[in-house]
Formats: C-alpha cells, structure tokens, sequence
C-alpha cells in the first residue's frame, strides 16, 4: 500500500540527475571551502571527464555527523566523506567496515608528499587504544592546523607591552594581562562557549605539565586525574579567569572573533583557520601570533595542539574506489594543494607548498606544526572528556575557584572509573547473550499474554462477545476504510521506529557496527542508577515545564483576559502576539544569541547601560543560573503565543449570561474571575498545561540554537542529553533506554493531568 | 467620573503593556529585517544599531542568485503543501469516524494517536531512517513527505475530533437518511463545516513543516536537489564565517512565506482552536 503511493509521488517529484560517466559524490561541512572545491572540481573534471560532486550541507560539524552515522548505518555513504582527523571518531568507522584501507596506496609513496605529523593523525600506530590494524592509513589530509594565541598588536602598544616581544613565561604573560587590565582593555577572550574550546586549552598544559608518558598513563589508567601534573593545568586556567572577557564560556568562538576583531580583546586562542576570519571580518585588524607561554618550571616540553585540518577518507561501500583515490591523489599535489592554500589562507598538509607561504601570520602557524603534540592514538571516553572541558568552564566563569580544583579532580577520576566498570562489566558479567536475549523474550510475550488476557478477561471477552465484536466490527467496515491511511501511515512511519528504538534499549550498540550485544535491563539500570547527569538535565526541564506553566501560562491568561475584555486593536494584537511561534529556530536562535551576549554589544547590556542600570549587566548566556534563566526566557517568549491563542479561544466560549448573572449578584473584578472564569476555563487550562508539559519537557532546537546545552551543562535538557549520547558518545543503545523513560514519564504525566482535570470536572 | 477616570487608566495601561509585548514579539522580525540591508562590516562593529546606513537591496540580490536557492524554495512549498494536504485528509478522515461512528477499538486507536505526542524524536530517527532505506524511500521527497504527515498526525486528530464532536449528530442523521454515503457525509456535510479547524491545522502543520531541517538533512541530504529551504540555507552559515546580512536576508526570504499563510488564515485559528481543542 506505501509503495504504490511512494512511487507514485517519487514520480511525480522526482527530478533525478543522472549523469553519464562516472560521478564521484563527497560530503563535507566546509561550507567556507565549497567554492574552491568546486573550482577544483570543475578542472578536475576538464582533464579527466571524472565528474566530482561536492556537497556541503551543514555548516555546523555535529549535525553533519548525524547525516553521517545515519549514512554509515544504512551503507548509503558517497564516495568520500570530509572528516575532522582521526581518534576514537575515525576508528568507530573503521571498525564498523565503513572506512576504505589506503595504507597499500600511501606505503607506495602517496605519504611522502605529506608533513608527517599531520599525516600522522589519520594513522593508527602498533598499540592503539582503539583497535585499529596497527600501521595504517585511513584518510588523506587536505590542510593542517594547529592553535596558538594571537594578539592585537595595537592593543599591546596601548598598554605598553611591546608587540615584537610578547610573553613567553606563564609569569611574563600573566604580567601582560594585568597590565592590560589595568589600561581598562580585557586582556583575554576566546570561544569557551564551545566545549572543545576549553578542551583545547587544557590539553597543551596538561601536556606539559604531565609529558607524554603521563598522558598515555592516564589514558590507560595507571595515573589518577588527581596527581600534580592535572592540577597545575587546572591551575593555569583559574590564573586566566580573572583575565578573561566576562561571560566567556557563554561565547561561542564565532561570537569570540568577532568580538576580537572589534578590538575588545587584547588575546584570544584560536585556530590557524582564524586568520582568514579575522582579515575578512577586519583588514585593518593588526594582528600577531604566538605560542603558549611555558612554565618554566615545568621538566616537559610545550607542546601545541594541532595536526590534520580537513582531511576526506574514501568509503569502503563506494562502487569507485580506484577513481577516488586516483582523484585525492590529483587533489592533494602541488599545484591544487597550493590552490587551497592560496585561496582559503590555510595552512597545506602537502609538504613541498608548506615552504611556500608568505604571510607572516601563516608562517608562524606553519612553524608550529613541528612544536606538535606526539599523536599517541588514544584517548580518554568522549564523556571524560566532555566533562574535563565542563570544568574548565566552570573555573573559568568563577562558579568554582582554584581550592576546588582537588574535587574536580576526583569527580572526573571516578566518571572515568564508573565508565570504565561499566564497560568492564557489560563485556564480564555477560555470559551468553544469545541465551539472555531468548528468554528475555520469551518473558515479554508471556507478560504481554497475560496481560491482554486479564483485559479480555475483566471487559468479559467471552467467545460470544468476541463474536458480537466480529459482528460490530464487521457492521462497521466504513469506518476502518476511514481510518486506514492514517492508521497505516502512522504504523509504518511512526509505531514502527518507535518499537525497533524501544526494542534497541535493551542493546549495547555504538550506533554504527554491525553487532548489537543484548544486555537485557542492564541500559535501563545505569540510566536509573548511575547516570546523574542526566537526571541532572531532567531538572533544567522540569524548572523550563514549571516557568512555563507558571509564569508563561498565568501571563498568557492575564494578557488574554485584557484582550477578550473587549480593548480597542484586539485583532491586531491578536495578530502580533502569534508571531513568535511561527519564527524558526534559526531565527529564535540567532537574534536573541545576539540579545544576550555577554559583552557591552549585548542589546540587553547596551540598553541596560543606558538606562542607568549598567552595574545589572551580565553575561546572560555565560553564568550557568542566568545561562537556564534565559534560555527558559525565549522558551516562554515562543510558547506564550499558543497559551494566548488557546485561553483567547476559551473566554470567548463563556456564555455572556452567566457574567450578566453575577453582576446582578454584585461579582465584580477578582471575586468574578474566582467563582466564574476560571471554573469555566478549568478545562482550557488543562489542555494548556498537557501542551505545555510535552513541549517544555522534550525542548530540543532551541536549546542547541541558543547554548547547545552549556556552559558547564547548566542548560542541558533530556532530548539534547539523548542526542548527544547517541550521535557523540557512540552510545546508542543506551541512549534509547533514556527516550524510553522520558517517554513513559511524559506519559505518566500527562495521565496524572486528565486524572486531575476529571476529578475536577465532576466535581464541579 | 471617578469611575471613568479609573477606566481610563486601567484601558491605558492595558494598552501600554500590550505594546510593549507586542513590541517584544515583533523585535526578532524587525531586528532580522533591518540587519538584512546591512553590509558585513556594519553589523561587525562593537555598538550595535538597529537602523541600516542605507536601504541595500543587494543581499537579497545575492541571496535570490545563488542559483538553488529558487529549486530549494519550491521544494519547501511542495513538501509543506503536500504534508498540509495528507494530513488534513487523513487526519479529518480518522477523526470523522473517531467522532461520529461507534465501532470496536474505536477508543483504543484513538489514545494509540495521541500516545505517539509523547515519544521523544531523537531516539527513533535511526530506525526510520533504515526503514526508509529498505522502503527505497531515501533521497525521495516521499521519503520525507510520508514521515512528516505522520509527525502532524496526531495533534491533528486531537482537534479534528473536538471540532467535530461539536457537530449535532441530528445533521448526519438526516443526511444519511436522504440516502447519503458515509463518504458523501463527510465531504459534502462534514468538510464544508469544518473550515476554521482546516484553517487551524493548516497553521500548525505548515509552520512546523516549513522550520524543519534536520530530519530532511537527514533523509533527503544526500540529493542536493531535494534539499528544502531550510536545509540550503546553512549554507549561508559558514564553518568560521557567516555574512550575517546575506544569512538574514535569506531568512526573510525564507520567513516570508509561512508569515502569509498564518496571515491568511489566522482570522479562523480562533475558531478552530476553541471547537477544536478547548470544547473537545
């Protein structure tokens, strides 16, 4: 029945492209790099006849991801994908089979062209803590980068520091950024509203406080996070929070450059990709790179953070493996890699063009890329890491200070122990799978037998009222034909992902390879037991559902009992006070980011400056409690419109004679609203509040437009929670066991609503 | 006249509170109109203003140039026209026989309906997409079409079946005893009372079609020609920079079309939502 009407409207809709000869598909999310590509393509496909496609769909790299794995999952990837490096992300894939194997092409030679410490990053060494064949090849990189602290040269000379010379000691550049503050100019801004950000500036002092061989002890398990060289690099960055722009972990690093190249910073970490911003944002920005400033105290090296900057891997599923390479081959030689350096101010992975550079800018981050950190190829939990960067978040917005380092500590030390008993724990206690899954099953037909039978059994399902049912039912035909599309539309699309999803959380499964291991309750258990966080994120919703229900609801009902009551303009503000739920998210998201921002450019701060009230400016979205308060702001702002519209709706179905009633009984103002109005609208507003309830609790978009969850996790809510366990940490499984109990939650919830609203009804 | 006074007062402060929520809601709208005129180095600087130096059309010149961008805003229009259509009609279709037929399971399927509001999207994206996989259904716009009816369908049942509860039987009755068809009944009796609820529908559906972007990433990402309004405008979001002027202008454009149609049809939302949702 779908298919017929699926191919029907395919045909209707369908505009192919086809093309003939061979075409080579390649996704990215380089939106900025679209350009060049397809100039590249274009001449590619002029010497050849090759006819290569890109795609970039997403600037934004989690979303992109998502289209990945979803891709990966069904074997559908195009011929070549754009990835970040490698790590434990590349090496999901390549477990998974989904990855082609370039070691035979790269050993033949192709390796020689690039600079070996990029390179390095796409290849998997003999003791790899991933898993990979030791000694190979998997992606071809196509630039480089690294991160390094640029500064505004102008800036420095206000403050006396001489731009020719700045600091290389920790000390020295300490001094720096007092003196810098003490000429009223911040001294320090980078985008610590993105997770990684933090991550990146930990990691080069964790490094170099740790050395390589701490790393990797860590990393296996043999060092605690609680040991001296983790909490001098937590140190350093309590050193910096004084220094830091107010409200920096509620910047994202877009928001951080631009603020950079307005002058509002003397300093800001960043990324060689950086300088191509910051020129196009500002020509006349005067800018100098430099390294880390080391603590000479310290016995190990400064390394910099950096390696592979894009980088495309070949698909193991792709019908034209040998054209692909064949082309990444042309795409990464000397002429065309200078192209894209030319053009896109990028630094080359290809060695011979590295020299090439003449930008002084550049050439600062090309020298860096020899001052790299070792590529050790393995790595702590996505979740450790996640939570290493929510602590420097938190120390850096002053929510805790340098005498909580020593707790920080032990709170990631035993994250990572939980994961890795947990882990321990689901390979060990796990005799037989197969055998667990059989009688798993087994108990839930007979639960769900048992279960119909008891309601067969109390409505009295005898055979002859069976029969009379069959007799109804059959009396009745018309009205399944009338329910049938919908019924069959949300069985296949609707029913039935849902059951394969609730069937999957009683699965460990990464969300890519081909085995999912049963594990019974054990998903269900961790979510109950183990996993404060995310009962943590149920929190922040239920505060959102409260302000909603409360605050947003009793406005709503206020402003339309105002309207109904009969003011001059009611169409229009009718009209106005609709606008907001229509807005997308992109929108939303985009102008009140801008309304919020943490700096003197916030519209709120600039407005608040004005009216006096400068000393109440914040950093709306860079405080964790003022962080949830705004992001529950905007939720009410686009909600309030639906409540509006919904109590508008009910007021209006007040019959006129029962106020004309009680103003013959003398009701007036308050005592008439009490004792008629709200009585008559008791049912509105339950509805109202079950809308609210399933909105507010399963708020996604916004959130991720607004603070995607920070800072420090301060505005992570159930559904990003779920998102990003299932498309970030490789947990997919488990991450379905949440939506389950969000599901029944939202269920029991809303059950306890219409009970409520019953009760009340027949009482009244 | 103390009463009159107070009046007044109460009738100018009403005024004066409802413009300025009025102006909170419309600030996002203006805010993103003005900075579409804008060149780049004006919306970069430190103090923000709301006016535009000069009325720049150019943006939109650009926007408008980049030559999907008109497939991509068909493709919008199809998908939500499409989405609006089905689920009007099988919504409306279910909620008649919801409402006004007595057959078994009638009750059991109805909360099985509005059950499916509460599942949280996420977790069930990758079993549809698989599903639509072996459907041959990627990359298709049934693909999308299909799963998104299927999103609206539930709420829309919710208000389908208040609305027409509030139907005197008496009128079906009659019908039917002139000889009708219960198909007849429904479109000749049913449809025709039923426009403020279409109306009301039709809003909630098309704008929750129209902003969506990342299942249709999803689904139809692999054929660039597919790809809705929404999903091709990311490109004018880039990975280190964004032309906020161009990125706006795009979004008026993009924006444009569901302000219309809530326009257009907002005059009956009242009526639809109160026999809809509160009566039912």
């Amino acid at each position: 029945m779908i298919r017929p009407i699926a191919v029907v409207l395919s045909l209707l809709l369908f505009t192919g492209s086809a093309a003939a000869g061979v075409t080579l598909q390649v996704w990215h999310w380089w939106t900025d790099k679209q350009p060049q590509f397809e100039k590249l393509a274009a001449e590619y496909e002029r010497q050849t006849g090759v006819k290569v496609v890109f795609d970039a769909s997403s600037p934004n790299q989690g979303v992109y991801y998502t289209k990945l794995q979803a891709a990966a999952i069904a074997n559908v990837l195009p011929d070549m994908v754009g990835i970040a490096g490698g790590g434990e992300f590349l090496a999901r894939y390549i477990l998974a089979g989904k990855i082609a194997d370039l070691t035979g092409e790269m050993n033949a030679g192709w390796k020689d062209r690039f600079f070996w410490p990029v390179l390095r990053d796409l290849y998997y060494p003999e003791g790899n803590g991933y898993g990979v064949a030791p000694g190979t090849f998997w992606g071809v990189p196509l630039s480089a980068q690294n991160m390094q602290i640029f500064y505004n040269r102008d800036l420095f000379i206000r403050a006396g520091l001489n731009p020719g010379d700045p600091p290389r000691t920790w000390p020295a550049f300490l001094d720096a950024c007092r003196r810098l503050k003490s000429k009223g100019i911040v001294p320090f801004i980078s985008g610590f509203g993105d997770l990684w950000m933090n991550e990146a500036f930990l990691v080069v002092y964790a490094w170099h406080y740790n050395g390589e061989e701490g790393i990797r002890e860590t990393v296996t398990g043999s060092r605690s996070y609680k040991s001296d060289g983790w909490r001098n690099a937590l140190m350093r960055v309590s050193d910096l929070a004084p220094f830091t722009a107010r409200g920096v972990v509620g910047t994202p690093n877009k928001d951080a450059e631009r603020a950079f190249c307005d002058g509002q910073a003397a300093m800001a970490l960043n990324g060689s990709w950086a300088v191509n911003v910051y020129r196009q944002m500002n020509p006349r920005l005067n800018i100098g790179v430099m390294s880390f400033p080391a603590d000479p105290a310290s016995p190990h090296p400064l390394y910099l953070r950096g390696g592979v900057g894009a980088a495309l891997a070949v698909s193991a599923g792709s019908a034209h493996k040998t054209e692909s390479v064949k082309f990444l081959k042309w795409f990464t030689d000397r002429s065309q890699a200078l192209d894209l350096v030319r053009e896109g101010a990028d630094i080359p992975s290809n060695r011979e063009v590295l020299g090439e550079i003449d930008d002084p800018v550049l050439k600062q981050f090309a020298a860096g890329l020899k001052d790299l950190m070792p590529g050790i190829q393995m790595s702590d939990p996505g979740e450790v890491q996640t939570e290493i960067s929510k602590t420097v978040q938190q120390i850096l917005s002053g929510a805790r200070s340098s005498s909580d380092i020593d707790a920080l500590l032990t709170n990631i030390q035993s994250l990572k122990e939980k994961l890795v008993s947990q882990k321990s724990r689901a390979e060990g206690a796990r005799l037989d799978p197969a055998r667990l899954e059989r009688r798993f099953t087994a108990g839930f037909w007979i639960v769900l037998a048992v279960i119909l039978g008891a309601m067969a059994w109390k409505q009295g399902w005898t055979a002859g009222r069976l029969k009379d049912l069959g007799r109804d039912a059959a009396r009745a035909r018309h009205a399944y034909a009338f329910l049938a599309p919908a019924l069959l539309i949300y069985l296949v699309f609707g029913l039935y992902p849902f059951i394969k999803t609730f069937l999957l959380s009683f699965y460990s499964w990464d969300g890519l390879s081909t085995s999912q291991t049963f594990v019974g309750w054990e998903n269900y258990v961790n979510v109950m037991t183990d996993d404060p966080a995310f009962w943590t994120s149920m929190g922040h919703a239920a505060w959102i559902a409260l302000a909603a229900l409360l605050l947003q609801n009793g406005f709503a009902l206020f402003l339309a009992l105002i309207v109904d009551g009969g003011i001059r303009g009611k169409n229009i503000y009718k009209l106005i006070l609709y606008i907001p739920p229509i807005l997308s998210v992109i929108v939303v998201g985009l102008v009140w980011r801008w309304i919020f921002k943490g700096d003197e450019t916030g519209l709120l701060n600039q407005m608040l400056s004005m009216s006096g009230l400068g000393h109440l400016a914040s950093a709306w979205l860079g405080e964790p409690v003022l962080a949830l308060a705004s992001v529950i702001f905007v939720q009410c702002w686009q909600g309030f419109g639906n409540a509006f519209i919904l109590f508008l709706a009910g007021l209006q179905t007040i019959p006129e004679e029962l106020y004309e009633a009680a103003s013959i009984d003398g009701a007036r103002g308050w005592s008439r609203f009490w004792h008629i109005t709200f009585p008559m609208l008791f049912p509105v507003l339950c509805i109202i509040s079950i809308l609210t309830i399933l909105g507010t609790m399963q708020t996604f978009a916004l959130v991720m437009a607004m603070t995607g969850g920070g800072p420090a996790g301060a505005t992570e809510v159930p559904v990003t929670y779920i998102y990003n366990a299932a498309f970030e940490h490789f947990k997919f499984g488990y991450s379905t066991s949440m939506a389950v109990v969000l599901g029944i939650l939202l269920m029991g919830l809303a059950f306890v609503q219409i009970q409520i609203s019953k009760k009340a009804y027949t009482r009244q | 006249m103390q009463y009159k006074i107070e009046r007044w007062i109460r009738g100018a402060a009403s005024h004066l509170l409802l413009w300025f929520v009025s102006a909170v809601c419309l600030f996002p709208l203006a805010w993103m109109l003005a900075t579409s005129f804008k060149r780049l180095d004006e919306v970069s600087t430190s103090v923000a203003t709301f006016w535009p130096e000069e009325l720049r059309f150019e943006n939109y010149v650009i926007a408008l140039q980049q030559a999907e961008f008109g497939k991509y805003f068909l493709n919008s229009v199809l998908y939500t026209s499409l989405t609006v259509v089905g689920v009007l009609l099988f919504a409306s279709m279910a909620s008649f026989v919801f409402s006004k037929s007595v057959f078994p399971g009638s009750r059991t399927f109805f909360y099985f309906f509005i059950g499916s509001m509460m599942i949280p999207i996420p977790g069930a994206f990758i079993p549809l997409y698989v599903l639509l996989i072996n459907l041959d259904l990627v990359n298709t716009p049934a693909g999308l079409i299909l799963p998104y009816i299927n999103s609206g369908l539930a709420f829309a049942i919710y208000l389908f079946k208040g609305f027409f509860d509030e139907i005197p039987n008496e009128l079906l009755e009659a019908a039917e005893l002139d000889g009708c068809s219960r198909w007849k009944v429904y479109r000749m009796i049913m449809m025709p009372l039923a426009k403020p609820i279409l109306a009301t529908v039709s809003i909630f559906t098309a704008m929750a079609i129209w902003n969506e972007y990342l299942l249709a990433l999803v689904i139809v990402g692999g054929q660039k020609a597919l790809y809705p309004l929404q999903v091709g405008i990311m490109k004018f979001q880039g990975v280190h920079l964004t032309d906020y002027p161009l990125l706006m202008a795009a979004l008026v454009i993009a924006t444009i079309p569901i302000l219309v149609i809530y326009l257009l049809l907002q005059k009956f939302m009242i009526k639809g939502v109160t026999a809809g949702a509160i009566k039912g």
